[in-house]
């Protein structure tokens, strides 16, 4: 990355090829929407590229990355806090959370099974986004994006000891809010 | 080791079981064999976090790389970032290392005005007083120039005599 600050264009190509599909993963499981999570993910590496010059070595690039996609997250939903309504269910069209088409009860015995799995995933997805903010940020980062309690400190500037704090009483919340689905 | 104990230690148990001391871990494995209550949450924890991953997201849209070198290429025959947003993209994603100069220089500023400013203020307070003599500086200033004027009238009156 400090190459790519001093003007290093396949220095840049090249981190936006090794980080673009876990941001919009990160992003994704923020906004629970596929087009909003890759319009954001654009909007980070552009903003990778304008502030480049800004990159010190104190701190490793994909902690400077989640920085500014934790910034964007954020803005966003601070931004359409009031826009958010009870999405309504189209049988045709393809759910923006999941990308799959829900599909109308049929006589196959595993529909059942299948309808568990659907319930098990929206619970998962609308207990994660009603963490307080901070919380769901440090959920998804290091459970997904498999990142250390000291890395997930160091994008929210927050200490060692208050991250630990964090992702623990986030996972105690989801043991308690999930444990029907365990 | 009791239930309280292993509470305050489920956190590095489940975030960070390696950095777990050997001693404490026996510790903790003990308590953990006897005790279903404790034995029950930490499972619990292990498996909801196991359940998350279930959640997958899907596969990014293929032309994603596409669209964004598009927009780069704008961005490359744009203007430059001022040194504004140059300077703001550094404080909010850099670390709070970065503060620690210009904090210095804050201090320093703070210290030196603020110093000054006190001195200067606590001076203007209290009202010079004239400055006081001492009772023999006056009486030999007052010999002195009775001796001054002893030797005009003893000039005086010589030039008189003649």
């Amino acid at each position: 990355m400090l190459a790519v600050a001093a003007g290093d264009e396949a220095g840049y190509n090249y981190l936006v090829g090794r980080y673009h599909r876990q941001i919009i993963h990160f992003l994704f499981r923020m906004v629970r929407n596929e087009a909003i999570a890759e319009e954001l993910a654009q909007e980070v590496f552009l903003r990778v590229y304008r502030s480049r010059e800004s990159y010190r070595a104190e701190a490793k690039f994909s902690t400077w990355l989640y920085r500014i996609a934790t910034n964007l997250a954020v803005n966003h939903a601070r931004d359409t806090k009031y826009e958010r309504t009870a999405q309504t269910l189209e049988l045709d069209a393809p759910d923006t959370e999941s990308g799959t088409t829900p599909e109308v009860a049929d006589d196959d015995p595993n529909v059942e099974q299948r309808m568990l799995r659907e319930e098990r995933m929206a619970a998962i997805r609308a207990q994660v986004a009603a963490l307080p903010e901070r919380q769901r940020m440090a959920v998804l980062m290091h459970k997904y994006q498999e990142m250390d309690y000291r890395q997930i400190g160091e994008v929210l500037k927050l200490s060692e000891s208050a991250t630990k704090s964090l992702l623990f009483r986030a996972y105690q919340t989801l043991r308690e809010r999930l444990k029907e689905f365990v | 080791m009791n239930c309280n104990d292993v509470n305050a230690k489920l956190a590095d148990l489940l975030l960070a079981p390696d950095e777990v001391n050997a001693e404490v871990r026996v510790q903790l494995d003990g308590h953990l064999t006897g005790c279903a209550e404790c034995r029950a949450q930490l499972e619990e924890l292990r498996a909801t976090m196991e359940m998350l991953d279930t959640w997958e997201a899907p596969e990014p849209n293929p032309y994603f790389l596409t669209r964004l070198n598009a927009r780069l290429d704008e961005e490359r025959a744009a203007a430059p970032a001022s040194w504004y947003e140059r300077l703001r993209a550094r404080f909010v994603y850099g670390s709070r290392m970065t503060l620690r100069p210009v904090a210095a220089m804050v201090m320093t500023v703070v210290v030196l005005v603020g110093g000054g400013t006190y001195l200067g203020l606590s001076d203007l307070g209290t009202p010079k007083a004239p400055p006081t003599q001492a009772a023999v500086v006056q009486d030999l200033q007052t010999m002195d120039s009775n001796a001054q004027l002893l030797d005009q009238l003893e000039t005086i009156s010589n030039q008189n005599d003649d």
